[in-house]
């Protein structure tokens, strides 16, 4: 038997090479949207300037009519769409579409109870099943994401990107981050618990909510509050004894903060940084009961000034910070990033190495979030100015008389600039000084649009058009029969198109007839070669050709499955129909295991070019794992080295698919 | 918020449920699932002696890592001072096997099951002969040491693992198999005791099977069948009734015996039974004479921890039995044999450090000592010295069946 294929690694040169090629065809698709729009939008502009010129009128851009942004938001927005857009690019890494289940997913999950680890199971399940294809999707996604953010400030399209970007959280954090280990021992939040996409998730609530939500300073005292108790109740957890982490050096064995930042520091990553990494590790190994103090006390006493900072603060937004509040506040915020990134760059080690890395971990997100919630206290959106008045982006402007009238109220679009884009792309009279004329002829309709206006929804189509061609192929995948055959091709290679006669043989079924090849002229015949009484490839490989029969459907009928005994000792037909009946096999009406002598056996062995030998001291027969497609008219088309490789669910699907695909090919000449 | 907005929210939470949805949905796509058993624990090294050929079956290669661990059968035919390797070829036997020699020389080998095998196979050895032939068993061997027996006329029976543990017979050739008993028949033999399981099978030079269970209780679970005229016959018959022949223990203390080796030993069977009770398990050796009185020896206490790692049948031309019992130390190892009914236990020293198995030939005991594919013979006759005899390398098939 041929060696076991190697099953396909974290940078597998075929999986990598059809993820590149997925990345190129949906990049151009990406492009190609993206330039349709720049090339509509900008044919807009042209053709504006050109009516206005036809008119004798002045062009001017349109006047941006947002509305001003909350501090708080904006930042939020700004930082995560920045910090999504990041974590696409680390999708692109050549590691992620076979190292990404092994290397990150299933450890991250592997000291979770077992109903985690059956639901980060299914998330893997697909990933295995198609790494390329979730791999493209994902950096689709995360992309999109960013730039939607980046791109749409306000509005309804601003606030879906909110809103997906809380979908896809929790997605990545159930199937892909076991929850962030919150069940699982060990929990600490300088290595990352609750997971960093928890707060990628709070960041999308606070940006989807309604503009009437950031009047006021509540927003900014709910996520103070929370990330207050979230401070001391980590605090807590961390000063709880015997989980370890005051323990620096356990005897010979390291406690459980040094021992993570130890493994942290080992990962691929320049030398100086794994130095400075290493560098705390024995820091900590000699000091953890003073590191762990430290932070204990910092935890809970910043969990406490924001906490305090959160209750003494009232909601109107007209009624000032209390000073004491803003007195230990900045501070207190100071003193939290200077300890996110300096736990960010010792023990988080920023997160991104090893060739997997999905994101800078939890700091810089824990940090932004308590940051857009300091801004939203600090600077609150006046009561209505959210809606409808002009001005900059700074927040709390003097409310304009729309947005008094719709104060506490949820906010109308009207006079909202989306999707109408009631705006001037031409200047008109009412926005600017009168010495534009009003021009004497009608005006078309596109000639009321607002250019900038234009842009900027260009943009944001562009940006959910990436989120889409990512998410397509994903749900694509999740959905298909089989896993990638490119996976297959990984372990075994390509499958070989040949042409050719089959050579012809005549041997026994179980049921003692005899079965010749021209017998089964006129269908499509797979034929392989089995160890009835292997223990370990035949079971499986006889297992994926029943399930290749099932992925077939109705084209099965003109389909012959037969295997050839590939054992000079144990041939007997009472052996051969003991392997069909192990392998739920007899009943498949188009499944034949032919055995005969060993003279006969021979021969079909040599003209198919099948080594079968036995070995000494227990050991199995050793024979080729080949698969022959012999199309109806009986000439060889497809040969398939079946080798099962590490023999996971993943592999064997893909062979089935695989050789599905093949047949189908077959049939269809 | 607009109706509107409410619209586009649903749209993309059903966007996601979708997501979801298709991904639970994923597992009702045909999967590739290889049917397997539960596989049992191969049987502890065994050697049988009769007086055509000596045979003993121990594991060899990485013992640490079940696929990669073989067991292995050396012969030695009758006079001749050489051990051979005669492990039987087609099958790979890292799941165990099980060897019944017959004291015509006839030799039955079956594999258990391993890995992804879920069924067991037989092999045959003519006297003298170095070829074996294979052979089919329409269920899976239990795996016991003695859970095999050849007859002199060939004829085979076979131990099964499946519920009731029942045993099947074959006339020579092993081609046409038959129901010979099972556990619960056993249990309502005349003078039977409550059988849990059948644990051996041997046939006598006469022909006649007989049967060893594990019982709960004093008495010793040793079977054969109430009409022994009839049911010894080259087709192995099954017999209508069948008696207990084993002793009983009396008031020991024993609460569950069981027949860890049964073999022929030319007046009928001799064997080894283990005995367990009150904290406290043992050894005895039971030799039963056909149409006689069974006999048993004085009891081998089995020390706290220990634990039976070998045995040995057939020595001393029939009757002598050997016991390898090891505990938890390294050093912790104890060889005793009996020479036959009436004699005592008695220790022909330490064997060589890293005895695995033993074997008895005549008045000779074997040692085997394996070292991955490497594996030394020592033999002591009597109380003399061991002396190393063989030194053999085995081309163990690493990989070929993981």
């Amino acid at each position: 038997m041929t060696g076991m294929g190697a099953p396909p690694g974290p940078g597998d040169s075929s999986i990598v090479a059809e993820f590149h090629h997925q990345l190129a065809t949906q990049g151009a698709i990406v492009l190609a949207v993206v330039a349709i729009l720049f090339i509509a939008w900008n044919q807009l502009r042209a053709m504006q300037y050109r009516r206005a010129v036809a008119r004798g009128e002045a062009f001017a851009p349109g006047a941006d009519r947002l509305p001003p942004e909350p501090a708080g938001r904006r930042f939020l927005r700004i930082a995560f769409g920045l910090l999504w857009l990041f974590d696409g690019l680390l999708q692109l890494q050549s590691g992620m579409p076979t190292g990404l289940p092994s290397q990150v997913i299933q450890p991250a999950a592997s000291t979770s109870p077992s109903w985690v680890r059956h639901l980060v199971d299914s998330g893997v399940n697909l990933w295995t099943n198609h790494p390329a294809a979730a791999a493209a999707s994902t950096v689709w996604i995360q992309v999109g994401i960013g730039l939607l953010l980046l791109v749409a400030p306000r509005g309804l399209w601003s606030r879906g990107a909110g809103v997906v970007s809380v979908a896809w959280g929790l997605v990545v954090w159930s199937f892909g981050n076991a929850f962030g280990g919150i069940f699982a021992p060990g929990l600490t939040l300088l290595f990352g618990a609750p997971g960093a996409i928890v707060f990628y998730i709070v960041a999308g609530v606070l940006v989807a909510l309604p503009d009437g939500a950031w009047s006021g300073r509540r927003i900014g005292r709910y996520t103070l509050g929370g990330a207050g108790v979230l401070l001391i109740g980590f605090g807590v957890l961390q000063a709880w004894p015997g989980r370890g982490f005051w323990q620096g050096g356990l005897d010979t064995h390291p406690g459980t903060l040094t021992a993570m930042v130890t493994q942290m520091a080992q990962s691929s990553q320049p030398h100086a940084l794994s130095s400075l990494v290493s560098s705390f590790a024995s820091f900590d190994g000699s000091h953890g009961w003073g590191v762990n103090l430290v932070a204990v006390v910092a935890m809970v006493l910043l969990g406490a000034v924001l906490l305090v900072a959160a209750v003494r603060t009232g909601e109107e937004g007209d009624v000032p910070v209390p000073a004491t509040v803003v007195r230990l506040l900045r501070p207190a915020l100071i003193v939290l990033a200077v300890l996110c990134v300096a736990d960010w760059v010792l023990i988080e080690d920023l997160g991104v190495w090893g060739g997997t890395g999905t994101d800078p971990n939890s700091m810089l997100p824990l940090l932004f979030v308590t940051f857009g919630g300091y801004l939203a206290l600090m600077r609150p959106a006046a009561v209505g100015s959210a809606v409808g008045s002009p001005g900059g982006p700074e927040a709390a402007t003097e409310p304009g008389p729309d947005a008094r009238a719709e104060a506490g109220a949820e906010p109308e679009p009207a006079p909202e600039p989306e999707p109408e884009l009631v705006g001037a792309g031409v200047a008109r009279a009412t926005d600017t000084p009168s010495s534009v004329p009003t021009p004497p002829a009608q005006r078309s309709w596109w000639e009321g649009i607002d250019s900038k206006r234009a842009a900027r929804l260009a943009a944001t189509a562009g940006a959910a058009a990436i989120v889409l061609v990512g998410v397509a192929p994903m749900a694509a995948a999740a959905v298909q029969q089989s896993a990638d055959p490119q996976i297959a091709v990984a372990v075994d290679g390509a499958p070989t198109d040949v042409s050719g006669p089959a050579p012809a043989f005549s041997l026994t079924a179980p049921d003692g007839s005899t079965v010749s090849l021209a017998d089964l002229r006129g269908e499509t015949v797979v034929l392989t070669f089995l160890d009835p009484v292997c223990t370990t490839d035949c079971p499986i490989i006889a297992q994926e050709l029943r399930v290749t029969n099932e992925l077939l459907g109705a084209d099965a009928a003109r389909v012959r499955f037969v295997a050839v005994v590939a054992n000079p000792i144990y041939r007997s037909l009472q052996t051969v129909a003991d392997f069909n009946r192990q392998e739920g096999l007899e009943s498949q009406s188009n499944w034949l295991f032919l055995t005969g002598s060993v003279d006969a056996l021979q021969q079909v062995w040599d003209h198919y070019g099948v080594t079968v030998q036995s070995a000494p001291a227990g050991g199995m027969v050793a024979h080729s794992d080949v698969v022959y497609v012999i199309d109806a008219e009986g000439r060889i088309r497809r040969i398939l080295n079946s080798d099962p490789g590490s023999a996971d669910g993943s592999t064997e699907s893909s062979f089935s698919g695989l050789l599905a695909s093949q047949v189908t090919q077959v049939q269809s000449r | 918020m607009s109706r509107r907005a409410w619209v586009v929210i649903g749209a993309l939470l059903v966007v996601a449920v979708a997501l979801l949805v298709a991904l639970v949905a994923s597992s009702d796509r045909p999967t590739v699932s290889v049917p397997t058993v539960a596989l049992q624990t191969p049987p502890p090294p065994a050697g049988s002696t009769t007086p055509t050929v000596a045979t003993v079956v121990l594991p060899m290669g990485h013992l640490a890592d079940p696929a990669n661990t073989f067991y292995e059968l050396f012969d030695r035919s009758a006079g001749s001072p050489t051990w051979t390797l005669s492990t039987p070829p087609g099958v790979a036997d890292n799941g165990g096997l099980v060897v019944g020699p017959s004291s015509g020389g006839v030799v039955t080998a079956g594999f258990l099951p391993s890995a992804d095998l879920t069924f067991s196979v037989l092999a045959t050895r003519a006297p003298g002969a170095s070829q074996w032939s294979p052979a089919e068993l329409p269920g899976t061997l239990a795996a016991e040491p003695d859970g095999l027996a050849t007859g002199p006329a060939g004829q085979t029976a076979a131990v099964l693992s499946s519920t009731g543990t029942p045993v099947l017979a074959a006339g020579p050739g092993a081609t046409t198999w038959h129901r010979l008993v099972s556990a619960a028949e056993l249990t309502e033999a005349t003078g039977g005791c409550r059988v849990t399981r059948v644990s051996a099978v041997a046939v006598t030079t006469s022909g006649l099977p007989v049967v060893g269970a594990r019982c709960t209780g004093a008495d010793v679970g040793l079977f054969e069948p109430a009409s022994p005229a009839t049911a010894s016959s080259p087709d192995l018959p099954a017999p209508g009734r069948w008696v207990r022949v084993g002793p009983s223990l009396g008031s020991s203390g024993v609460t569950a015996t069981t027949v860890l080796r049964l073999q022929d030993d030319g007046p009928g069977v001799a064997g080894l039974v283990e005995t367990s009770g009150a904290g406290r398990s043992s050894v005895v050796a039971v030799w039963d004479p056909a149409g006689g009185t069974a006999t048993i020896s004085a009891p081998l206490t089995v020390p706290t921890g220990w634990t039976v790692q070998a045995t040995a049948t057939g020595g001393n031309a029939g009757p002598g039995l050997a016991v390898l019992l090891r505990g938890p130390a390294a050093s912790d190892v104890r060889l005793t044999t009996v020479a036959g009914p009436g004699g005592a236990w008695s220790s022909p020293g330490p064997p060589p450090a890293g005895t695995s198995a033993v074997a008895t030939v005549g008045d000779e005991v074997d040692a085997f000592v394996p070292a991955g594919a490497e594996l030394r013979i020592w033999a002591a006759t009597g109380s003399g010295p061991w002396h190393r005899t063989a030194d053999l390398i085995v081309p163990i098939q690493y990989g070929s069946s993981s």
